[in-house]
């Protein structure tokens, strides 16, 4: 007997898996949100961080006119966390995908022509691999003349680049000698062409689901460089500048809400980045059919 | 069984071998490093005002005078000889410090691993074994905040509760003041020296002091244990041998604790070796919340200070261990998996 079968695409068994997905469809939720109020800070509330405050309401805690209380120099908090989100964001996306584009482009060519490029590129990512990366992404600032957002952005970056050369190369390696690709060779496709048409598009998933724990990683790390005062600086409504300042300034104990919502911003859209990623390996790992 | 405890050995120093060149690449990056960080050591430490002349008498007398080629060989030589140099903020002899603070880190990151493992193992079981039910859940939910959590912030929040507010545990520093000029330390881990000198109230005092920072600092490695023993756990915990030990008639308890966990292992041994990286910049955050005087605030200390032989010693040590770890978490592989082989 015959029955007519669904059609699938492939577009659709992604969208089925990930609405299967708990921890995707909260994050995607969560990052979605993010997104938009980040986007909307500038159009919704210009604000200017250095010419906002008040100094006659400082120190005032959460109330219904400043839903998160006020700073040292009475400026919103609220206001400031929202502003933040755009900087955070800008600087997760940026960073990665400087990240991913440098890292996958090396390490495709490593991983498909091999030889003494994928030796010497060997040697880098080892070394590079050899220092804890926070440690490398201080080491990395402090050689800028001025701390500031693009050297954070720079930093971490960098520190990211290694990450993907491993993954793409390894990508490609396991996808070298599969039948299709001997195809493409034995039917006379330049080398060129098999890589970046054949065999790239078929690397990008583990990639992919790299990147967006990745922007997670960088937020903590743009956060953690602000919190040391190499990143971005004050007055920049960067999360971990505020609570540095809160830190520094001794007054995170007396005024707690200076230091609390910009850390559960930070710790919100982490999340939501963490569960995306989860959710997406869910449904773009072919292994992880149930 | 001879011939792979030899294949395993010859691995060991080959990959021992391995790490000269990895290790004199650092030297030479961090060396580089260093001295490209903007601004003059001479002048950082004689302040803005100071003149021309005794800038340059200073900068001759510490050698920043000599081509940096010429620099390298000498740091390098001396080294070898046991002498790091002498900090050029403070004065003293880099390796005094090292002596003083190295120990500090690694009671802290310990402490860190040892909390991570203690919450982070039984977590990922528990949520293993009941897989898909509301603990499953909510085990996953806590590894997955535990993942996302700024560390210097839970610090901080932790400081609030626990110092500010309640008083449970001291704010910061490793002992209290009045120990510390009583109490005179052997390895420079407190809570080790407190032990070794039978010293109750140093042991006591020590660990109330380290609570804290280890939580925070162990709270993402803890997260990523748990996570990577649940996932484990699950894969190992639907093999042919664990249904077979269960047709047996064996405990579920046996099931889990002596089959199942055994080979769930594998996967979290690596990524505590991976997790001592992570530690290590973790430090910096959190040395600097608890004042806490390891190597994490000392290579942050050094950097605002353009303390060279401070940054250039504080570095190359963080990565000697990281790089030893690693090993570490390599041959730890052939001890708990026979089916590795090395040649």
């Amino acid at each position: 007997m015959v029955t007519a079968a669904k059609i699938e695409t492939p577009f659709s068994i992604i969208r089925r898996r990930f609405a299967k997905s708990a921890p995707g469809r909260v994050g995607l939720v969560l990052t979605i949100l993010f997104v938009a109020l980040a986007l909307l800070a500038p159009v919704l509330r210009p604000y200017d961080a250095s010419m906002d405050g008040n100094l006659a309401q400082k120190f005032l805690p959460p109330s219904m006119q400043h839903l998160m209380g006020t700073d040292d120099l009475g400026r919103d908090i609220a206001v400031r966390v929202w502003h933040g989100a755009q900087i955070s964001l800008r600087v997760g996306v940026i960073s990665v995908s400087v990240a991913l584009i440098i890292g996958s482009f090396f390490g495709f060519l490593a991983g498909f022509f091999g030889g003494w490029f994928d030796t010497v590129l060997g040697w880098i990512t080892d070394l590079m691999l050899a220092f804890p990366g926070t440690l490398l992404a201080i080491g990395i600032v402090a050689i800028s003349p001025k701390p500031s957002l693009e050297t954070t952005l720079l930093a971490i970056s960098i520190v990211q680049i290694p990450v993907y050369i491993r993954l793409s190369r390894g990508s490609v390696l396991g996808l070298r000698d599969l039948e299709y690709v001997q195809a493409a060779n034995a039917l006379g496709a330049n080398r060129l062409r098999v890589l970046f048409k054949h065999l790239v598009p078929n690397a990008l998933t583990p990639l992919i689901v790299q990147a967006t724990l990745s922007v997670a990683t960088a937020t903590l790390e743009t956060a953690g460089l602000g919190f040391l005062g190499l990143g971005a600086q004050p007055p920049t409504p960067e999360w971990g500048t505020m609570i540095a300042d809160a830190f520094r300034g001794a007054y995170w104990d007396s005024a707690p809400w200076t230091t609390i919502f910009p850390g559960l911003a930070i710790l919100v859209s982490v999340l939501g980045y963490n569960l995306l990623g989860d959710g997406l390996r869910d449904v773009l790992d072919p292994r992880a059919v149930n | 069984m001879i011939k792979k405890e030899f294949l395993l050995t010859a691995y060991f120093f080959r990959r021992l071998l391995g790490l000269i060149p990895v290790l004199f690449g650092i030297s030479i990056l961090v060396f580089a490093f260093v001295r490209a960080i903007p601004g003059d050591p001479a002048r950082v430490m004689l302040g803005e005002r100071a003149t021309e002349e005794s800038v340059r008498q200073i900068r001759q007398d510490m050698g920043l005078d000599r081509p940096v080629v010429e620099q390298y060989f000498k740091y390098m030589g001396g080294i070898f000889k046991g002498d790091l140099g002498t900090s050029i903020f403070s004065q003293i002899p880099v390796s005094d410090d090292m002596k003083r603070r190295f120990p500090a880190t690694l009671e802290l990151s310990l402490a860190a691993m040892f909390f991570a493992l203690l919450v982070g193992v039984p977590l990922g079981i528990l949520a293993a074994v009941r897989r898909n039910t509301s603990v499953d859940n909510i085990a996953m939910v806590v590894a997955l905040v535990g993942v996302s959590m700024p560390v210097f912030w839970l610090g901080m929040i932790m400081k609030y509760i626990f110092s500010i507010s309640t008083k449970i545990f001291p704010p910061s520093a490793r002992i209290d003041d009045l120990l510390s000029f009583s109490f005179v330390p052997i390895t420079n881990m407190y809570v080790l020296d407190g032990i070794l000198r039978f010293n109750g109230t140093v042991i006591w005092d020590a660990l109330l002091h380290l609570v804290m920072p280890a939580v925070a600092l162990g709270t993402i490695p803890m997260a990523i244990i748990a996570r990577m023993t649940r996932s484990s756990m699950v894969e190992v915990l639907s093999q042919d041998y664990v249904r077979t030990a269960r047709a047996k008639g064996l405990m579920q308890q046996s099931v889990i604790w002596k089959h199942a966990l055994r080979n769930a292992m594998l996967p979290v041994i690596t990524v505590v070796g991976l997790s001592f990286g992570g530690l290590l910049s973790g430090a910096v955050l959190t040395e600097t919340i608890f004042a806490w005087s390891g190597i994490g605030s000392w290579i942050y200390e050094g950097i605002f200070q353009r303390d060279y032989p401070v940054i250039q010693s504080g570095v190359l040590l963080v990565s000697l261990v990281f790089v030893l770890v690693n090993l570490m978490v390599d041959m730890s592989y052939a001890f708990f998996d026979p089916r590795i082989q090395y040649r």
